[in-house]
């Protein structure tokens, strides 16, 4: 075993995973930018040390600084957490290259499932079911051929897409001239490339992902799935397990799936196999792996009883997992949902600003993973994400009831954020009864902001009365109104 | 005392008068009856009406954030609050930041003419890059921003004639 981790990331999962290496004894070190100076993930580790600006290109990206880092602590082993450097199998390859254990899976696998296009291929040679497509199409009735031969509804798609730019959807014949126009059109301008794709169009769509974990001799187990379909622009708002949708007998079917995807490019460590699900069909088809561990771990940690990120370092060493697929169960239903820094009463934008209050909720069966603290600055440069809120409980209404319990226990001033969002759609008949797909939110959600009720107005008011309320330190703005702007610093 | 608020751009007038440790506020026609129970590190314990009610609040310069039964609401406190001010341009249309965030890119100079809905800047914050278009056809009549620099919510980017 390494003796001392350097936790190369920042926020909710690098306290997550500092935590994680305590628990097992190891030593710790932290790395910040210049404007995290104070973040709370600096406190949780024995050492901490500055890798640069605040632009994340030049400090939590910028991977020589977090070697020079991990030299001059003699840190032996490097987690990249989420994001930043997880999925860069050059970085990987760097770490090992400068004698030091990166906590995750062979810089192979992370390359191989990179590449979404080869992906695809190796994954449909080791048998795992990918999308109905076809590419390398020129003349529009090779175009009305394929999509004959997948079935309409028809995705047309960017070759060199992403970001949703240069597709349509086309639903029967007629429809397919003008979308190859305006897809051609559109990937031109945003790729200057205009080779287009066909791909089967599934609606409504689920995505549903399985947790996967191997060990360095040849074991690999899947941890059964995690339902992420409450989205908004691609980006996950809730998720839960296990998913409404599955039979034990499509869970088996998936399950088997994704311990192939993963045995195909030779994965270890912890990672995700992420599918599409047509709900009509029954049918799924693999969409990506992330060779990292997720945001959402925690559902996966409540249901089965394992701890994924201590796994994580303990599989990097080399011990042995010792369950079989057999030994592993699901227990309880859990779900979690993400807070952002986003405004969800003015289009979600980024919000940014110092927390004025944050209290995290409690109680039996609630986890909060949380990155931030009253008098932290939220800034620009890094995800909005700003703490997760986890429950689990007997069953999937009392586990929905613990979430709205606790979510409603949960104070954050200072930051817009989608905390009322969150309370709404958890309200939603939808969701009670397990039926969003990834569109929904976008689609069929309307949620208008409740309006303040009177007592809401009235402590607004009182809040000159009351002693301490909190308030940013500095106050720069000019305040008539305040009785304490220039007697009282009081912050809590 | 009158207490004037503003809450996603609606106004609100709250008539309240406080006596001790007790309250009458009245809004829009509905009223209650306020006891202040205790109020300290910003909570303020209540009972409206009969019923207990706890609310989280903080300040920070005009702007109240309330959380109460689990909802949470930013107002405003507009009384004695100037109108928005407006600087005097004489009909230029000015452009103001979305997001707070980081200006990516300015993609035209001052004296260059425009059409509606062309991008003129790029604003990021927390990897979401959001384009900054022209409201209307004119002329970039100035720049108050470089790439590179750090703006916040509805600082003046641009003004265009």
């Amino acid at each position: 075993m390494f003796q001392k981790v350097l936790v190369a990331n920042r926020g909710e999962i690098a306290i997550r995973l500092l935590r994680a290496c305590r628990e097992l004894g190891l030593q710790t070190v932290a790395v910040y930018s210049a404007a995290e100076k104070n973040a709370p993930h600096t406190r949780f580790a024995d050492q901490a040390v500055e890798i640069g600006p605040a632009a994340p290109r030049d400090s939590y990206l910028h991977l020589p600084n977090i070697l020079a880092a991990a030299r001059a602590t003699g840190a032996d082993a490097i987690h990249p957490g989420y994001g930043f450097l997880s999925e860069n199998a050059a970085c990987a390859e760097a770490i090992t290259a400068a004698g030091l254990t990166f906590i995750g899976p062979p810089a192979a696998a992370i390359r191989a499932m990179g590449d979404k296009a080869q992906a695809k291929n190796t994954m449909r040679a080791a048998g795992v079911p990918t999308l109905p497509g076809a590419e390398n199409l020129a003349s529009e009735s090779e175009f009305n051929e394929a999509a004959e031969r997948i079935g309409y509804p028809v995705l047309v798609k960017a070759a060199a897409g992403g970001g949703g730019k240069g597709m349509r959807v086309v639903r029967s014949a007629p429809e397919m001239t003008p979308a190859l126009e305006a897809a051609r059109r559109e990937s031109q301008n945003a790729f200057g490339d205009e080779h287009l794709l066909l791909e089967k169009f599934i609606e409504p769509a689920y995505h549903i992902e399985f947790q996967v974990f191997g060990d360095q001799h040849g074991h690999l187990v899947h941890l059964f799935e995690r339902e992420c379909s409450v989205q908004r622009r691609h980006q996950k708002i809730i998720e839960e397990s296990p998913s409404p949708r599955l039979t034990p007998e499509l869970r088996e079917r998936m399950g088997a799936a994704a311990v192939k995807a993963a045995q195909a490019v030779g994965y270890t460590n912890a990672g995700t196999v992420e599918f599409i699900f047509d709900a009509r069909s029954g049918e799924f088809y693999f969409l990506e792996m992330n060779t990292r561990l997720q945001v959402e771990h925690p559902i996966t940690e409540a249901l089965t009883g394992l701890d994924l990120a201590q796994w994580q370092l303990r599989a990097a060493a080399g011990e042995p997992f010792p369950y079989r697929q057999t030994d592993l169960t699901q227990r309880g239903h859990a779900i979690e949902c993400r807070l952002y820094a986003e405004d969800a009463a003015a289009g979600f934008l980024p919000s940014t600003g110092k927390i004025l209050q944050f209290h995290a909720p409690g109680g039996p069966g609630v986890r909060v993973d949380a990155g931030i603290e009253t008098g932290l600055e939220v800034s620009h440069f890094y995800d909005p994400l700003l703490a997760k809120v986890i429950v689990s409980a007997e069953t999937r209404e009392a586990a929905l009831r613990r979430m709205q319990a606790a979510l409603s226990e949960t104070v954050l001033h200072g930051v817009a954020s989608n905390l009322d969002f969150l309370q709404a759609l958890l309200a939603h008949p939808a969701f009670a009864q397990g039926q969003i797909h990834t569109r929904w939110v976008e689609t069929e959600f309307h949620w208008p902001p409740a309006l303040p009720p009177l007592t809401a107005l009235v402590a607004a008011a009182l809040a000159e009365s009351v002693s301490g309320v909190p308030q940013p330190a500095k106050n720069a703005e000019a305040n008539p109104f305040s009785p304490w702007k220039s007697t009282n610093g009081f912050r809590n | 005392m009158k207490i004037q608020f503003e809450h996603l751009t609606h106004p609100y007038l709250l008539d309240l008068t406080v006596s001790g440790q007790t309250a009458t506020a009245a809004c829009n026609g509905e009223t209650a009856a306020i006891e202040i129970l205790r109020a300290e590190n910003g909570r303020l314990d209540l009972r409206v009406n009969g019923q207990l009610i706890s609310a989280h609040i903080s300040s920070e310069g005009h702007r109240r954030w309330v959380t109460i039964q689990g909802r949470t609401f930013l107002l405003t406190r507009t009384d004695g609050l100037a109108p928005r001010a407006r600087p005097a341009t004489h009909g230029a249309s000015e452009l103001t930041a979305p997001m707070p965030g980081l200006v990516r890119a300015v993609q035209v100079q001052v004296g260059e003419s425009v059409s509606q809905g062309q991008t003129l800047l790029i604003v990021e914050a927390m990897k979401m890059e959001l384009k900054v278009c022209a409201p209307c056809a004119g002329t970039v009549k100035s720049l108050k921003i470089q790439p590179g620099a750090t703006v916040e919510r509805d600082q003046i980017l641009a003004e265009i004639e």
